[in-house]
């Protein structure tokens, strides 16, 4: 109502047409002469530097949002008297615009995540963007949630990857999908493929000719001179492809719906031409339908599309055209219908044509609009060569019009495809990138916080320390003392270890390459690493930490627990009251220390040090 | 007082105006050049641009602040880009005040009550003109607009047919909450109008004139405090 609030008073003073027909004495005003209100003011805002000014009835129209609203006062400044927000100034002119205008764009070339956090922190909701910028904004908000959904997915398949599973069944079910989890899956999913392609190749090999079939005239196809053979092989396939489909069907979670899915019927369509001739005997008159049967063995090669994903693709893209494909279909069958039509007319009156009938003519009119061209039927007279040439040019047409729509589909899904591919590989390099830099940055704390423990041994010893404290010292300081403070409450300490130079995960229990000169005195190795083995769960997360910053390893937590290096300045978590302890130990070679920090949970892990 | 207004308007047909052929027709900001006879050939059409006169002249003639004219005029101008306000925007700005009932009728005689020429748009200048007379004419000014409200065809003259559509507008601002039970809103508007004619119409010929009109507001008390209620408005 804000918006309007400048016209009020002409409302009010055009409100004197009532005044004569009134029935009453109309009320007096409310605000009283005195109290003016105060005139319109300029508010300044600065976002991050840039400066933006408005009038604050401006920023008034739409009180539920911060600037709108009481809420602005906590970014106020009192001593340079502006509201200052340390947000993206580039997004902040739309939102400024929004109450300047009462619309809302959505810039192009923004992320949008960022602009929706602009949004939610300015509090404007995304409803109120305009009909102009609504559109793409949608499309990018869809994009990027499925984008989301695909990171979750493949997260959950890789949380699950490390979940025990209960069941056989799960194992099984799980293996099948993914044959990339364990070797057995893997080995399963290659001799399919090989027998699947052995079986095409039967099929196909079956047709050849071979030789001169004996007494008659005619050559004799391979499947009838090898009779045997090409029936232990087609029973070979059909069994292990009988074996594959019941052990899918017993490891299915829902069995219906595994029954129902393509793939499924792709599977019984291949092996159920064999039992079926199986029962039927050599006998002419099923023999015609033995033979068509044997055209439906030709589909096991579409249990290659588990094997390939383009074929998947290829599948789910026809799928999703399926409205171009019908409209293709559509159109073609119009132009035919009537081609042919037109076609039977012009040659009916030719002798001996071929033309013989509308239907007959269909066989013309696709030739021709395919510009195939056979030219086992051709028009005789005039007019049917006009028809046929109207025909060709017009099939040309009718063809290229639906054919980049589909190519555009497949190869928006195929890039799409790619793209989750890619991000997966990338996922992976990705976060091992930011491990390292949590490394890197775990070990510049621990080297300032042993430059904390130093300052404060020398001071305690008496010894002259440098006051020339700088900024961050301090905060380290206080940040250090804070975690002791901590340490105190708890009665815990913060422990560091070691793992192997080569950084690779140890199993508890095997030996350790670095033998350190401390090594002796975790006399109680074993026993820790039994500890560490049983009781270091999943849960926590260890970094390794080297002086030298540039070596890393983020090896989750079970393989970590080696044995645990002495440090002149290292502390210990004990799960029982413990005095801190600062040995001497030269600390000349130790290139590898972890800090390690545990969760709650690990309450039995025991550690001793003399 | 003429003051030369640069003034160009957008006429209902799309053609062109030509800013320097037009500026050199116009000249005294009262009269209508509504329709350009200049049809040129279609280029882009322009719209219609109206420029105010300066902030001095404006303030002198219409007795505001040039505050309180900036004021109005910011708001006016984020309304109307162009200058002129139309039926439309006029009718959804009072839409807004009164979002009950239907504002419509009501805005149709206020802005046709402002639009003396009767052009469809008024200009900024109008709109002064009107709320100064509105806000710091004398009561005579005052009461004569207020008769130029109910005078709905300008003949000098309210029938009761004028008042009864002006009343029932007013009463549709109230939206259908108005009545009370076992009433029709025709009836209590009819009564209404009956009311008012028997109290205003001295002669009883059937119409309400000017001077029957300006006489009795003058004259009755409640008019004349209820009026001085809309004489501050800022």
């Amino acid at each position: 109502m804000a918006s309007v609030a400048a016209w009020l008073p002409f409302a009010r003073a055009a409100a004197i047409g009532w005044v004569p027909i009134a029935t009453h004495p109309l009320p007096p005003p409310p605000i009283s002469k005195d109290r003016r209100k105060s005139e319109d003011e300029k508010l300044l805002i600065n976002v991050s530097g840039r400066r933006f000014e408005t009038w604050r009835n401006t920023l008034e129209k739409y009180p539920d949002t911060l600037l709108g609203s009481n809420e602005r006062e906590f970014f106020y400044d009192e001593d340079s008297k502006q509201y200052f927000f340390d947000r993206d100034p580039d997004i902040f002119r739309h939102i400024l615009n929004y109450y300047r205008t009462g619309k809302l764009h959505y810039p192009k070339h923004e992320c949008l995540t960022s602009y929706e956090e602009e949004l939610a922190f300015f509090g404007i909701l995304s409803d109120v963007i305009g009909d102009c910028c609504f559109e793409d904004y949608k499309d990018r908000k869809r994009e990027n949630s499925e984008r989301l959904m695909d990171d979750k997915l493949s997260e959950n398949g890789d949380n699950q990857n490390l979940q025990q599973l209960t069941n056989i069944r799960q194992k099984m079910w799980r293996s099948f999908e993914n044959p990339h989890t364990s070797t057995s899956a893997l080995v399963f999913y290659y001799v399919t493929g090989f027998f699947i392609a052995v079986s095409v190749m039967a099929n196909v090999i079956e047709t050849v000719s071979c030789g001169i079939k004996p007494g008659r005239s005619g050559t004799l196809p391979c499947g009838e001179r090898y009779k045997i053979v090409f029936f232990c092989l087609d029973t070979a396939c059909v069994m292990i492809f009988t074996a594959e489909y019941l052990l899918r069907l017993f490891a299915a979670p829902d069995r219906c719906k595994f029954m129902r899915s393509v793939m499924s019927i792709i599977d019984v369509v291949a092996i159920m031409p064999y039992y079926i001739g199986l029962g039927i005997t050599d006998n002419d008159d099923v023999s015609g339908a033995f033979v068509t049967l044997r055209v439906f063995r030709v589909f096991r090669i579409f249990k290659f599309s588990r094997h390939s994903q383009g074929l998947r693709i290829l599948g789910y893209t026809l799928k999703s055209c399926a409205s171009e494909l019908g409209f293709l279909v559509f159109s073609l069958a119009m132009a035919i219908i009537i081609f042919a039509t037109v076609m039977f007319y012009a040659e009916k009156n030719v002798e001996s044509t071929n033309f013989t009938s509308i239907p007959a003519a269909f066989w013309y009119t696709i030739v021709t609009m395919t510009t195939l061209g056979y030219g086992d039927m051709v028009p005789k007279t005039i007019a049917g060569k006009i028809v046929g040439g109207v025909c060709s040019l017009s099939g040309v047409l009718v063809i290229a019009l639906p054919v980049p729509v589909i190519v555009s589909n497949f190869s928006r899904i195929y890039h799409q495809n790619q793209r989750a591919d890619k991000r997966k590989a990338q996922r992976k390099a990705r976060l091992a990138r930011i491990r390292i830099a949590k490394a890197s940055s775990g070990a510049a704390f621990v080297s300032k916080k042993k430059a904390a423990e130093a300052r404060l041994a020398a001071q305690e010893s008496g010894l002259e320390v440098d006051e020339n404290y700088r900024e961050e010292d301090i905060f380290e300081l206080q940040h250090h003392h804070l975690l002791r403070c901590l340490e105190k409450t708890t009665d815990r300490e913060f422990v560091e270890m070691e793992v192997p130079y080569n950084g690779q995960p140890k199993r508890p229990g095997s030996p350790s390459p670095m033998a350190s000169p401390t090594h002796s005195t975790a006399s109680n190795t074993g026993l820790l690493q039994a500890c560490c083995g049983r009781c270091c769960g999943q849960r926590y997360q260890v970094k390794a930490i080297r002086h030298d910053p540039n070596f890393f390893t983020d090896q989750c937590a079970p393989f970590l627990c080696t044995y645990i290096y002495l440090h002149s300045f290292s502390f210990f978590l004990y799960s029982f009251p413990h005095t801190p302890h600062t040995s001497d130990d030269d600390d000349n070679n130790i290139p590898y220390t972890i800090s390690h920090v545990f969760s709650s949970d690990d309450r039995r892990l025991i550690t001793f040090f003399n | 007082m003429t003051c030369v207004v640069y003034r160009s308007r957008r006429e209902k047909k799309p053609s062109i105006i030509c800013s320097l052929v037009l500026s050199a027709r116009n000249t005294s900001s009262f009269t209508c050049d509504r329709f350009a006879d200049l049809d040129l050939e279609e280029f882009e059409v322009q719209p219609a641009r109206y420029k105010p006169d300066r902030l001095e002249v404006l303030s002198k003639t219409t007795g505001f602040t040039k505050k309180e004219i900036q004021f109005v005029y910011r708001a006016f101008k984020q309304e109307c880009p162009t200058g002129m306000i139309s039926e439309e925007t006029f009718k959804s700005i009072y839409a807004k005040f009164f979002p009950l009932g239907d504002s419509s009728q009501y805005a149709h005689y206020v802005f046709s009550t402002l639009d003396r020429e009767k052009c469809g748009t008024i200009t900024f200048g109008d709109f002064m003109l009107g709320l100064s007379v509105l806000v710091k004419g004398s009561l005579q000014e005052r009461l004569r607009w207020a008769f130029s409200l109910y005078d709905v065809n300008n003949d000098g003259c309210i029938t009761r047919e004028e008042m009864t559509t002006v009343i029932t507008a007013i009463y549709d601002l109230m939206g259908a909450s108005h009545t009370e039970p076992g009433v029709l809103p025709d009836e209590a508007s009819k009564d209404h109008v009956e009311r008012i004619f028997q109290k205003l119409d001295l002669n009883n010929d059937g119409v309400i004139t000017v001077d029957e009109f300006i006489d009795y507001c003058s004259m009755n008390e409640d008019i004349r405090s209820s009026f001085a209620v809309f004489d501050d408005l800022w």
